[in-house]
């Protein structure tokens, strides 16, 4: 099973908003389609699933193109989907129902959730009651309810703190090991540095990026280097011609050329006696190259 | 078939639930039992009025001048046909004193009669018009008194002159269709269907845009099929309408058989509901689905052209005016059943739902007539069903300002 997406575009009116992308999801897990505000990932989903038509291109999944017949899809859109007056237990099962479920399927898939996303108390409330990140649990709950073999995630994250974060994450994962395809478009860097084998940055409408992101990453080289240390550094580092990128509370962070570098730098401070609490020579963030690429661009 | 049904389920369940729904359902129920009331506590009112006029109640005074003495005397006869009233006698001088009473509601009128030619004829003063006794019967009762004057001055014989006073009896059957009776059944007919159909439809186009608003909409149309969508909600609020028309038909049943006085006299008209025949009643109940059914897909389609739920009012205009006019032709169909312009309006698809159920309470309909009226509603229902789930389908998701008529036109084109 594949999910294709080759040279999609979509116009709306003068504009493109989508131009001519392409990506593949050849085996279960999760990609990441990563982009500034108005980049076009909203669109590219909206495409993927049938809500939008395309100008071009082709979406397919197994050889054939996408629709409700073909695959079951899941799918948390990024603003709330939810009726805000209604009950959630009652929303959940219409939701189940109307995507082929029976009502005992459909009760004992949301007792399920409920439990493993801690919204069992409610149940019987209406949906706007409950806080934005319960809310965004309960618009998880109906996104996957019915087994879907391929789930599109719009920033998932939106709304949730850390402890909810976290919990999400877990879902995710547990999604992953049950073999499901999962798209997600998501602003937070290091969620998506966490899971996405396969990554693809949009600015308006276009790639500027897409592929493994191991394998960006090691294109990029090790280019980072981290220092955790009391004392000050900042005459070694000049002396070695290395640049400052950045001092925060956890310590200094720089831009090497080479990992020689680091390590001429490294034996200097043991020389001199420096006391360090951490040296680390590693590949640029996710958040970095997203910086970097996003920004160049403008 | 299920998803639809599911939709259906869902939508009448939450749209039934609204504390809105309940209470305006429980209002309506209530006034539509005061309203059967009504004929019976003015009865009842009326009854016991009568009663104290029988005893002591005190007579209206009427103030009369006569001073060429046309009448004399025989101006007293006027208190034996107006028993509430108490003629007195004035004179002429005391004019300006006399319509100062009556103008303090000392008295209830001044009459001062005159002659002209031999025949008298007379002025009349009275607070308000309307007040007092009514100018025709106080002329008709002079010309009595006159008349019997007259032919007894003429020495004709008091059988002879009896019989030239009596009124020519008469009496009016309808061999038809009682007109007269249908009116009142079928301007309640046309006002029910016109508030079924147009509050429902309005329903409709509110649930839409709602669900616009809470982009609910994704979810929906990532489901399930749109015509799905869209044909549940309308069926399920039809069948929340039909609900409703029962239960206010039904209470209106109940208190017309309980309390209801049955030969109570409305404008003239007596209040009857023996035109509403079997086949009238089954009319009235499939074109209210053929109209609703029409204007629900209209508004459907209006409701998914707004983004926000505050922008509905505006976007349905053209329907609500559609609808007005439909429901004024109908008005015209309940005055003029056989005319011309009912004939078509009982014809043309949008307002044939007001217009033939009220044509056929009054009048006998020639059976191609409802033939062509049906089939050509039920035509453009299915025809504007499907323009509309066309509509739907890419409105739906257009958020922004609103999409007008051409953007529509275009969008059905994709």
């Amino acid at each position: 099973m594949a999910l294709v997406v080759s040279n999609v575009v979509k116009k709306f009116g003068q504009k493109t908003a989508v131009d001519n992308i392409s990506f593949k999801i050849e085996k279960p897990g999760v990609f990441g389609l990563l982009g500034t505000n108005g980049a076009g990932k909203t669109t590219t989903i909206r495409m993927i699933l049938g809500i939008l038509s395309k100008d071009n291109g082709v979406i397919e999944w197994d050889g054939k193109p996408v629709t409700r017949e073909t695959v079951r899809f899941g799918y948390l859109p990024e603003e709330r989907g939810i009726y805000p007056k209604a009950k959630v237990e009652e929303q959940l099962m219409y939701f189940g129902k109307l995507r082929g479920m029976d009502g005992k399927a459909a009760k004992k898939s949301i007792r399920y959730w409920y439990e493993r996303l801690k919204v069992e108390q409610y149940a019987n409330m209406a949906a706007e009651q409950l806080s934005k990140g319960n809310q965004q649990k309960i618009q998880l709950i109906s996104a996957i309810v019915h087994d879907p073999e391929l789930i599109i995630l719009d920033e998932p994250f939106s709304g949730l703190d850390p402890v909810n974060t976290d919990l999400f994450k877990s879902v995710i994962y547990e999604l992953i090991g049950k073999g499901k395809y999962i798209v997600m478009s998501s602003h937070q860097m290091q969620a998506v540095e966490e899971y996405c084998q396969e990554i693809l940055i949009l600015k308006n409408g276009q790639t500027l990026l897409s592929g493994s992101l191991k394998e960006i990453k090691r294109s990029y080289g090790r280019t980072n280097l981290f220092i955790d240390c009391q004392d000050d550094i900042g005459d070694i580092v000049k002396e070695e011609g290395i640049k400052l990128v950045a001092k925060t509370a956890s310590g200094y962070e720089f831009k090497i050329s080479s990992d020689e570098q680091a390590y001429n730098l490294l034996q200097k401070m043991l020389k001199s006696k420096i006391p360090l609490d951490k040296f680390e020579i590693r590949e640029p963030s996710l958040h970095e190259i997203f910086v970097e690429k996003v920004g160049e661009q403008k | 078939m299920r998803e639809f049904l599911t939709v259906l389920g869902y939508t009448f369940r939450e749209n039934a639930r609204k504390k809105i729904f309940i209470i305006s359902n429980i209002i309506i129920l209530i006034l539509v039992a005061v309203v059967m009331n009504i004929p019976a506590a003015i009865k009842y009112f009326e009854n016991n009025d009568k009663g104290s006029a029988d005893g002591k109640a005190q007579k209206e005074v009427v103030f009369v001048v006569d001073s060429k003495g046309v009448y004399k005397e025989d101006i007293s006869k006027l208190g034996q046909v107006f028993t509430g009233y108490d003629f007195k006698s004035e004179s002429a001088d005391k004019l300006g004193n006399l319509k100062e009473k009556v103008k303090n509601g000392e008295g209830k009128g001044l009459v001062v009669i005159d002659e002209k030619g031999g025949v008298p004829y007379f002025d009349y003063w009275v607070k308000q018009y309307g007040s007092g006794l009514a100018p025709d019967e106080l002329s008709r009762a002079l010309k009595g008194i006159f008349t019997a004057k007259t032919l007894k001055a003429a020495n004709v014989s008091d059988n002879v002159a009896a019989a030239v006073m009596s009124d020519v009896s008469y009496k009016v059957e309808e061999l038809g269709k009682g007109m007269m009776k249908s009116y009142m059944a079928a301007m309640i007919v046309i006002v029910l269907l016109f508030f079924a159909v147009y509050f429902y439809g309005y329903g409709v186009s509110m649930s839409v845009a709602s669900e616009k608003t809470s982009r609910v909409m994704e979810l929906l149309i990532t489901s399930t099929k749109p015509s799905k969508i869209v044909l549940g909600k309308s069926v399920a609020m039809g069948l929340l309408g039909l609900c409703q028309l029962a239960s206010v038909v039904g209470i209106a049943a109940l208190f017309y058989n309980l309390t209801f006085p049955k030969d109570f006299v409305m404008a003239g008209q007596k209040i009857d509901f023996s035109s509403l025949t079997p086949f009238a009643i089954l009319m009235v109940i499939v074109y209210f689905i053929l109209g609703y059914s029409l204007y629900a897909m209209m508004n459907a389609v209006a409701g998914a052209t707004v983004s926000k739920a505050e922008d509905v009012n505006s976007a349905i205009m053209p329907i609500s005016m559609i609808t007005m006019v439909a429901f004024y032709l109908s008005y015209g169909s309940v005055a003029f059943p056989d005319g011309g312009v009912s004939t078509a309006a009982s014809i043309i698809p949008f307002s044939a739902p007001f217009s033939m159920p009220s044509r056929i309470i009054m009048t006998e309909v020639p059976v191609w007539q409802i033939a062509a009226s049906l089939g050509a509603t039920a035509i453009t229902t299915v025809l504007m069903a499907w323009i509309s789930i066309r509509l739907y389908s890419s409105a739906v998701l257009h958020y922004g300002k609103r999409l007008k008529v051409g953007d529509l036109v275009k969008m059905s084109r994709q």
